[in-house]
């Protein structure tokens, strides 16, 4: 009798956690948290606003500049703008989170002459946003997606030049609100996966990037 | 994914490369210095090419003045009371005053004074001109001798100074954009209507030619786009309390060497 009840309470128990993981909830299939690394193409956006002129280089300076410091701007190199973002997968479809980017942009002054470089241009642009994803396409393997992040953006820049061999040094700072929409988006892998995304905002048109999806210890529950 | 992840790599670092090149010109600022100048010749030699066309209408027959009117003064109406001095209105405004003194060009003691109203490139950095007043400035043509014109001006009281000696060895009835001339001479460009101090000081050290294009349509809008053939100047920017910019222009039709600072290099222009 003793055996027979025991064997009662086990098949019992047994019964109730296997009713209590639903093997066909996405929950148990797909991963909530996910985690991603970025690189995109500068946007036009940040590049217009931290370079300046970099479209309007050409202009014809008036005779009073011709007595100025004779240089030149030198190559524009930026980083990309690079992104980490986290999501929180809260329905199989709709995710919330929050993405920081960062785009640098550095050209240097240098002299006609000498090609010395006597002075410079470092921009900082640093933005942070709340975002959502709309997951349309949810394979263990692949997932296609849309998206949108509002926020602000902080630019951050420091002019460095010598006037009359005196150096001097400028610094601007200022905030806007920002936004990254991505038209489309693919994530190709299980856990870690590679990505790709194109839309506009400050992360720019092209994002490309790799990522971790997990989930934690209570998630699948 | 393999491959997936290679092309990531190769995508980021084509991102994150992001240069913009820009072009190095040591001779930049002499460019500019002679884009100026240039600007500033081709528009006393259009303002002056007026003066020898009004001549050619003044002579012409009624045919041949629409034929001279339709090349030279297309949007020109010539006005005067006297024959003395000729009123040229460009578009209902007068622009143009010209006193002949009741001479030709082609007399032996031609004396025309040519006033210039317009000042079309108030806003514009490259406006350097001889000039009396910020407004309208003067500036007289002499027949100095056989086809030699001597263009000149002197407003002290800014500083500009115009001394060209103009040599047009087949100058007859047609207008000036169809004959060879030459010019040479020295200058002083000073900045119209505006503040600045800057000046332009020039020397032409081998003259400066033009050959007649092919198909004259506007004399006056041909020359003052004019490349000259050949020519050299020397130019220098001056502007109180800071260095001298000098430059050397070689002009070769549609290029110019240009020496700033000891390099040389050519533009097309």
């Amino acid at each position: 009798m003793k055996k027979s009840l025991s064997t009662f309470i086990l098949l019992s128990i047994l019964c109730i956690t296997n009713a209590q993981i639903d093997t066909n909830s996405w929950k148990h299939t797909l991963p909530r948290h996910d985690m991603q690394v970025s690189i995109g193409a500068p946007s036009l956006f940040s590049s217009i606003i931290a370079v300046g002129g970099f479209f309007n280089n050409n202009y014809a300076p008036s005779p009073d500049e011709w007595f100025d410091n004779y240089t030149y701007k030198g190559m524009i190199f930026t980083t990309g703008s690079l992104s980490l973002a986290y999501k929180y997968r809260i329905t199989k479809w709709f995710w919330i989170g929050a993405t920081a980017s960062y785009t640098g942009f550095f050209e240097n002054d240098k002299d006609q002459i000498t090609d010395q470089i006597v002075g410079g241009n470092r921009c900082h642009v640093i933005s942070i946003m709340p975002s959502i994803r709309f997951s349309w396409l949810n394979k263990p393997i692949v997932t296609i997606y849309s998206g949108l992040g509002v926020g602000a953006i902080l630019f951050y820049n420091k002019y460095e030049e010598k006037a009359n061999d005196i150096p001097m040094e400028t610094t601007e700072t200022y905030i806007c609100p920002g936004f990254q929409l991505t038209a489309v988006g693919v994530h190709v892998g299980k856990k870690w996966y590679g990505h790709f995304e194109i839309g506009c905002g400050i992360q720019g048109f092209i994002n490309v990037g790799f990522g971790y999806k997990f989930n934690s210890k209570n998630s699948k529950k | 994914m393999k491959r997936t992840l290679l092309l990531i790599a190769i995508t980021s670092f084509v991102c994150s490369g992001c240069f913009w090149n820009k072009e190095h010109k040591p001779t930049q600022r002499g460019k500019d210095i002679f884009d100026c100048w240039h600007h500033s010749t081709n528009t006393v030699v259009a303002d002056a090419a007026l003066a020898f066309d009004l001549n050619c209408w003044i002579v012409a027959s009624d045919s041949m003045r629409q034929v001279i009117e339709n090349e030279a003064f297309p949007s020109t109406r010539i006005r005067t009371n006297d024959s003395l001095t000729y009123h040229l209105y460009v578009n209902g405004e007068l622009e143009y005053l010209i006193n002949t003194n009741g001479t030709l060009l082609t007399d032996d003691n031609a004396l025309w004074s040519i006033t210039v109203n317009h000042d079309s490139d108030n806003d514009n950095v490259m406006a350097f001109y001889i000039s009396n007043s910020r407004e309208s400035h003067t500036f007289n043509i002499s027949n100095s001798d056989n086809n030699h014109w001597h263009i000149s001006g002197d407003s002290t009281n800014i500083g500009g100074v115009l001394d060209w000696e103009m040599y047009i060895p087949n100058y007859g009835r047609h207008p000036l954009a169809y004959y060879d001339f030459e010019i040479s001479g020295s200058g002083t460009f000073v900045q119209l209507n505006n503040a600045t101090d800057v000046t332009l000081q020039y020397v032409i050290a081998s003259p400066l030619v033009n050959y007649p294009s092919d198909h004259v349509t506007n004399s006056w809008n041909q020359l003052y786009n004019n490349n000259w053939f050949h020519g050299k100047a020397e130019i220098t920017a001056k502007k109180p309390h800071a260095e001298d910019q000098n430059v050397t222009a070689t002009m070769e039709g549609s290029q110019v060497k240009i020496t700033f600072k000891n390099i040389t290099e050519t533009y097309f222009l």
